[in-house]
């Protein structure tokens, strides 16, 4: 493999893999390093490459790339540290006191969610994951490759999720 | 009525309860592995679960890779940019490669040079110390003593086995050639050259061990006389011992 072959992919393909973590919300800094870690891999790998599309290679050390950085944030904040209520640590960070409601609203509200989520929960599965995924505002075709279905299945679990929650929740839904 | 924040509130306790009764998020590669339907259907039930409940993660797994014709909008001077800090990057580390590369051998030609060093001393320095053999088998011919006298069994220790063939009397001979054959399969394993008559009545034959497995053999001396060939004796030889496999 030659560095002239090498630097033609490098300068074809930067700017898609750069879109690529941008378009999953990286800031613009973080998503240059994270494609230049992309290409560092690629360069590892590139006696496996020989003449073939350098694409399907960029595409997979890419997402593998993106997902490691998203769990290992998701792990960050799992493993977090727990702070006592009387930790010093805690007065800085401490939000605002909200305003006092009345302790009727707040008990019909608490009411409501108790309801809304035992509808939600008492979906089939496949409806309930569904629905949850297109309540974090994804779209049909994002959230027929997540469960590994049809885009028409999709909107088939979502019409019958929701004629199942009109029915749970009444007027209120 | 339900409002957005009764939603927003029940879609945050579910994935906390979620997450707190399935665990850790998927691993890159499991995602990757679940992407090409390489997953067993429990473990893609699983990870289906766990893409619900971190949908960050599941926003990005469903992201596509931007397509050949989706052309970027980087402009040609920060690829430039971006191409030189990569390659200043890597050279060094290349460079580091190829050193690390160059050092190891060196090492290895090193340790083989003292290797053959050593071996090459230990030849020269028995080269120069005088040995003392041990007591050589004298065989004589068959009929002489009969088969299976004890002088007739060898068993080589070392590299090589010498024996002394001794003729007797027959050494009005022009030349002589000698043959080793292998009594099972009568395989015959050497044949000299012709060979001038001894002056002391025998031939001093040095033979390689590892030619030589447990098992009977006979050598036979030829008398050469023009293109007249007899022959004059057999001796037989037993074979036993660890060196013979």
């Amino acid at each position: 493999m030659s560095d002239d072959r090498f630097e033609s992919i490098y300068r074809t393909h930067y700017a898609r893999v750069w879109r690529y973590f941008r378009k999953n919300n990286i800031a613009d800094d973080e998503a240059h390093d994270l494609s230049q870690d992309t290409f560092k891999r690629l360069l590892e790998r590139m006696n496996q490459i020989r003449n073939d599309d350098p694409g399907p290679f960029l595409s997979t050390i890419a997402k593998s790339i993106l997902l490691n950085r998203i769990r290992a944030r998701q792990t960050q904040k799992r493993s977090a540290r727990m702070v006592d209520i009387d930790d010093p640590d805690l007065i800085f960070s401490e939000p605002a006191a909200p305003a006092e409601r009345d302790y009727a609203d707040r008990e019909t509200e608490e009411a409501q969610q108790r309801r809304l989520r035992a509808a939600i929960e008492s979906l089939p599965p496949g409806q309930q994951e569904a629905q949850r995924l297109q309540l974090e505002g994804l779209q049909y075709d994002e959230v027929a490759k997540i469960l590994g279905i049809s885009i028409d299945a999709v909107k088939s679990r979502l019409r019958d999720a929701k004629r199942y929650l009109r029915e749970q929740l009444g007027e209120q839904s | 009525m339900i409002n957005q924040t009764d939603w927003q509130s029940v879609r945050e306790s579910l994935i906390a309860d979620d997450r707190a009764k399935l665990g850790e998020p998927p691993t890159a590669d499991e995602l990757l592995a679940y992407e090409r339907g390489e997953l067993s259907s429990d473990d893609a039930a699983r990870v289906q679960q766990l893409l619900v409940a971190y949908p960050e993660l599941a926003r990005a797994y469903a992201t596509p890779f931007p397509s050949d014709d989706d052309d970027g909008d980087l402009p040609a001077e920060v690829i430039d940019r971006q191409w030189n800090a990569f390659r200043g990057a890597n050279k060094d580390e290349s460079g580091a490669r190829v050193l690390q590369f160059w050092r190891g051998l060196a090492a290895i030609a090193a340790t083989v040079a003292i290797a053959l060093g050593a071996l090459l001393w230990q030849t020269r320095m028995a080269q120069l110390t005088p040995r003392v053999l041990p007591d050589l088998p004298v065989l004589t011919p068959d009929g002489g003593r009969g088969v299976g006298h004890p002088d007739s069994t060898i068993t080589p220790s070392g590299d090589r086995v010498l024996i002394v063939l001794s003729l007797m009397d027959a050494t009005d001979y022009e030349t002589y050639r000698l043959e080793l054959i292998r009594n099972d399969s009568h395989e015959r394993i050497w044949s000299s050259d012709p060979l001038p008559a001894p002056k002391n009545n025998s031939f001093n034959v040095e033979i390689p061990s590892r030619a030589l497995r447990n098992g009977t053999y006979q050598m036979i001396a030829y008398g050469l006389r023009g293109n007249a060939r007899e022959q004059i004796a057999t001796y037989t030889i037993e074979v036993r011992g660890p060196a013979a496999p």
